[in-house]
């Protein structure tokens, strides 16, 4: 996606909104899907974040990234959706298989993945978004910062804390 | 590389291969096209006959009073003039020179020989030079 694409969108041309829109559906589902834990729920964030996605992207002001500031987005559908619906627990979303993979292999990257799941669900909601953002997302400091409009400081903290906590759980299971 | 660091990538692998089910556009496009409205649709035709319907009967012409017997009163009779006029001998009919005409009569308006003029009203000029105290002293 081009700055030319995002000018475009944002001044309303069609072709340029639905390929912005393409490109980042996948960002949107598996961040969703990674905080929601549910592919029913992170389908309805997905389509939801892209509509507010739209709405607002005449206020985009180029000081992040679009895909940084479309993480905010859907960090604050996820947060919403969360608050209007029990806690995942039996309603969690078993892995897709990969046709392709060994049994053993798929086993153990299915226990690796359901492993770190459950330590990602036991953390505090913030320290997981955090996690999300920086590890899993890739983003830097300044750009998790700028998705959960917080202080860069708060973050690095956040994640650190999110790190010790994650490894103190890990080597207690 | 720690036991945990491998957990994390091979989750974060997982993670990044995770795809959005279909086409995120067209899905949009399903979502805002639904209307409540649109669940009115298949009843449209039905709609438009009944409205069909209901500009004949408005644009219909009245059916004719049909006087069956006794019972039947037309509520507002058509003028009948030209059937009695019709149906009347000629001798009933009312002659021509009975009509009376009305007489021609001049109508005088008696003229006013003159209007009395209005009394005048005298003139008196106020001087602006004299000051408040000079005409009370006077």
């Amino acid at each position: 996606v081009t700055d030319q694409t995002i000018l475009d969108a944002r001044s309303g041309n069609r072709t340029a909104r639905d390929q912005l829109v393409r490109s980042l559906q996948d960002v949107w589902y598996r961040f969703c899907l990674g905080l929601l834990r549910n592919d029913n729920a992170a389908l309805d964030a997905t389509q939801e974040t892209a509509l507010r996605f739209l709405r607002d992207l005449s206020k985009f002001d180029g000081r992040s990234s679009i895909k940084t500031w479309s993480l905010g987005i859907a960090l604050n559908v996820t947060r919403e959706m969360r608050r209007g619906r029990p806690a995942a627990g039996d309603e969690e979303t078993p892995d897709r298989e990969d046709p392709g993979e060994s049994p053993v292999r798929h086993a153990e990257k299915n226990e690796a993945v359901e492993v770190v799941r459950q330590l990602l669900a036991d953390l505090p909601e913030r320290q997981r978004e955090a996690l999300v953002l920086r590890f899993f997302e890739d983003l830097s400091v300044d750009e998790t910062a700028a998705a959960m409009k917080a202080a860069p400081g708060t973050v690095k903290a956040t994640v650190h804390q999110a790190l010790k906590a994650l490894k103190k759980r890990f080597e207690r299971s | 590389m720690s036991k945990l660091r491998q957990q994390l990538d091979t989750a974060k692998d997982a993670y990044t291969s995770a795809k959005y089910p279909g086409d995120l556009v067209a899905d949009l496009r399903r979502r805002e096209g639904f209307s409540p409205w649109r669940l009115l649709l298949p009843l449209a035709p039905f709609a438009a006959i009944a409205a069909v319907i209901a500009l004949v009967v408005m644009l219909m012409p009245e059916p004719p009073t049909k006087q069956i017997g006794i019972d039947t009163v037309a509520l507002n009779p058509p003028a009948q003039t030209d059937v009695v006029d019709a149906l009347l001998p000629e001798a009933m009919a009312m002659p021509s020179d009975a009509v009376t005409s009305m007489p021609a009569e001049t109508l005088t308006v008696p003229s006013m020989t003159s209007v009395p003029s209005m009394p005048t009203i005298p003139t008196w000029s106020v001087s602006t030079d004299v000051s408040l105290d000079e005409s009370n002293q006077g």
